[in-house]
């Protein structure tokens, strides 16, 4: 096996879907085959992504991450078919949303997040569908009668979704001198907006155009692609939806356009 | 971004220097020691001073435009256009391609959003102190040619102020030579009332006379006249004396230059939706990529990276 692992960062903002999905991506990988990704065993340090599956199979909301700084993982991989296998070490930090937005509101990092990104081989860049931030001009939604017309003062924190990534990944591109490593744009929640019929790369050129501008307009030297992932499998709000996904709760359903959890990380695997 | 140092050329960079040219000095008022407000230690700083900015053009020799005009007239409202107007989707065939000061731009569209809480849109007046240079990144829609860096000098209108009454001189203002386009701002909306036009085409002549005198600006060619808040002329009570008076500035602005100045009208943040969101920036921008560059007279110094970036006062 390769002394070098192959580094991955989850890059997006607080309740962006990244540890629901690392749970979810977790427990996918060891069902044989997915994607042609398996786990080619339990890594050693397993507690914390044993405690993601739990909550995700018992259809447990997330709780936000309260570790400090990138939470390691280290992932032994099977890459291929079965008899043409390599052996992969997949380090994929959980990182706390928190850490990427001080890094938005103060320019911030952590020292080890930002090792980490200098070196990643590939980024997931988390957009939730169903919490977009958009930046309304007032004339589109004039303030309705409860508003007395004042102003508030600019706060950084709730600044538009869209400004907040790119941003995110100019200060990355910074960190790097402007060499990209691959993008997978991970659109989470994806049944939740799934019933438009858009294609996910579509949903992001409406709802973030800004985003998807960066990420043309960087092409041909940066490889992107953007994902539609329900790691949850529904609204799990809704109870009927709830009950419906516990039938099969290790194997959540794929939404019309969507892609399957391990999709991001194996096109950024044949991409890095 | 703090730990992290200056990032080094790329191999094919330009071995250009611009010390100093993008400095802002001190109005009277700054000099007095009544200064605006400061960022409180550790907030995000929102623009670039003048050494990030010169770092910048050494790096990726940017377009710098300078809007001159008076307070209010507009200026900062064309820059913040351009970016909430990108933020909407590819315009005049241009799409966002970066920015080294987003939490600038989105600072100054807070006021035209819902999320201030305003029922009207307002654009706060940029002081003294503020930093000045904004950065944006364009590229061709169709991704034809490599992208394109905008430098945007978002000055206090009180140092034009002082530029027209002579009070301050152009050689303390050495971005206005830097600056490869200086749009002259003519406010739209006070040519278009007939008790304003008057102070307001004296003004701007006195501003024009300041810019053309020998080494203000890199060229006449540099030099623009911009019409903010046109929307106002089509609604005037004196459209006609409004039109004739912009004329006879245009001819004016063109016989001290000694060639055609463009004229070009903006309505960047209108009501009216005859005149939607950055409207007339399509104009602006095919000026500015018509020709993205003067020709800096001085031979470049050989480069010198650097130390830091220095993109946040954290």
């Amino acid at each position: 096996m390769s002394s070098q692992p192959h580094g991955v960062v989850m890059l997006g903002l607080p309740s962006s879907g990244k540890s629901t999905y690392l749970g979810g991506l977790f427990h996918s990988l060891k069902d044989s085959g997915a994607d042609g990704l398996r786990l080619q065993g339990l890594p050693d340090e397993r507690d914390y992504l044993i405690e993601l599956e739990k909550a995700w199979l018992a259809l447990e909301p997330l709780e936000r991450s309260r570790h400090h700084g990138p939470k390691h993982v280290e992932l032994p991989l099977l890459l291929g078919e079965p008899d043409d296998a390599r052996p992969l070490r997949l380090e994929i930090p959980d990182v706390v949303g928190e850490s990427y937005e001080a890094a938005w509101e103060y320019g911030q990092w952590e020292q080890s997040l930002q090792a980490l990104l200098r070196t990643a081989r590939g980024l997931l860049l988390f957009a939730r569908a169903n919490a977009v931030v958009a930046p309304e001009l007032i004339e589109i939604h004039p303030s309705k009668g409860e508003s007395s017309g004042e102003r508030s003062p600019w706060e950084p924190a709730d600044s538009p979704t869209q400004a907040k990534l790119c941003d995110l990944l100019e200060q990355v591109g910074e960190m790097r001198r402007e060499a990209f490593p691959a993008i997978a744009v991970v659109v989470s929640a994806w049944d939740s907006v799934a019933d438009l019929g858009l294609a996910p790369a579509d949903w992001l050129q409406w709802q973030l155009p800004l985003l998807a501008q960066w990420l043309t307009s960087h092409k041909p030297t940066l490889t992107q692609r953007t994902f539609g992932v329900s790691a949850q499998g529904g609204d799990l709000e809704n109870e009927q939806v709830r009950e419906q996904v516990a039938i099969h709760a290790g194997e959540r359903p794929v939404p019309l356009n969507g892609d399957k959890l391990t999709a991001p990380l194996r096109w950024l695997l044949d991409h890095a | 971004m703090t730990e992290s140092s200056e990032p080094a050329p790329p191999e094919d960079a330009p071995s250009a220097r611009i010390d100093d040219v993008l400095d802002t000095p001190e109005t009277g008022a700054e000099a007095a020691g009544e200064t605006g407000a400061e960022e409180p230690l550790g907030s995000r700083a929102t623009a670039l001073d003048a050494p990030e900015a010169n770092a910048l053009a050494a790096r990726r020799r940017p377009t710098v435009l300078v809007l001159a005009g008076a307070v209010g007239c507009g200026k900062t409202s064309v820059y913040a256009a351009i970016y909430e107007r990108l933020g909407r989707g590819p315009f005049g065939g241009w799409m966002f391609a970066g920015s080294r000061t987003i939490a600038g731009f989105e600072q100054r569209c807070h006021w035209w959003r819902t999320s201030s809480g305003g029922s009207e849109p307002y654009m706060e007046h940029t002081r003294a102190n503020d930093l000045p240079w904004l950065h944006i990144r364009l590229r061709d829609s169709e991704s034809r040619e490599p992208a394109r860096d905008l430098l945007l000098g978002d000055f206090d209108g009180e140092f034009f102020d002082q530029l027209a009454d002579n009070r301050m001189q152009p050689s303390e203002l050495p971005f206005l030579r830097r600056a490869d386009h200086v749009g002259l701002v003519i406010d739209g909306e006070h040519i278009a009332k007939v008790t304003a036009r008057a102070a307001e085409r004296q003004q701007t002549e006195y501003l024009l006379e300041r810019l053309l005198i020998p080494d203000a600006l890199a060229g006449t060619d540099a030099l623009s006249l911009i019409v903010t808040k046109s929307d106002c002329l089509a609604r005037s009570r004196d459209a006609e004396g409004a039109e004739s008076c912009l004329a006879e500035l245009n001819q004016r602005a063109s016989k001290l230059a000694g060639r055609p100045v463009p004229l070009l009208r903006l309505a960047v943040r209108s009501q009216d939706p005859q005149f939607p969101l950055g409207h007339g920036l399509e104009t602006l921008l095919e000026m500015l990529g018509l020709r993205p560059a003067l020709q800096i007279a001085a031979d470049p110094e050989p480069y010198e990276p650097a130390t830091a970036l220095g993109r946040f006062r954290a």
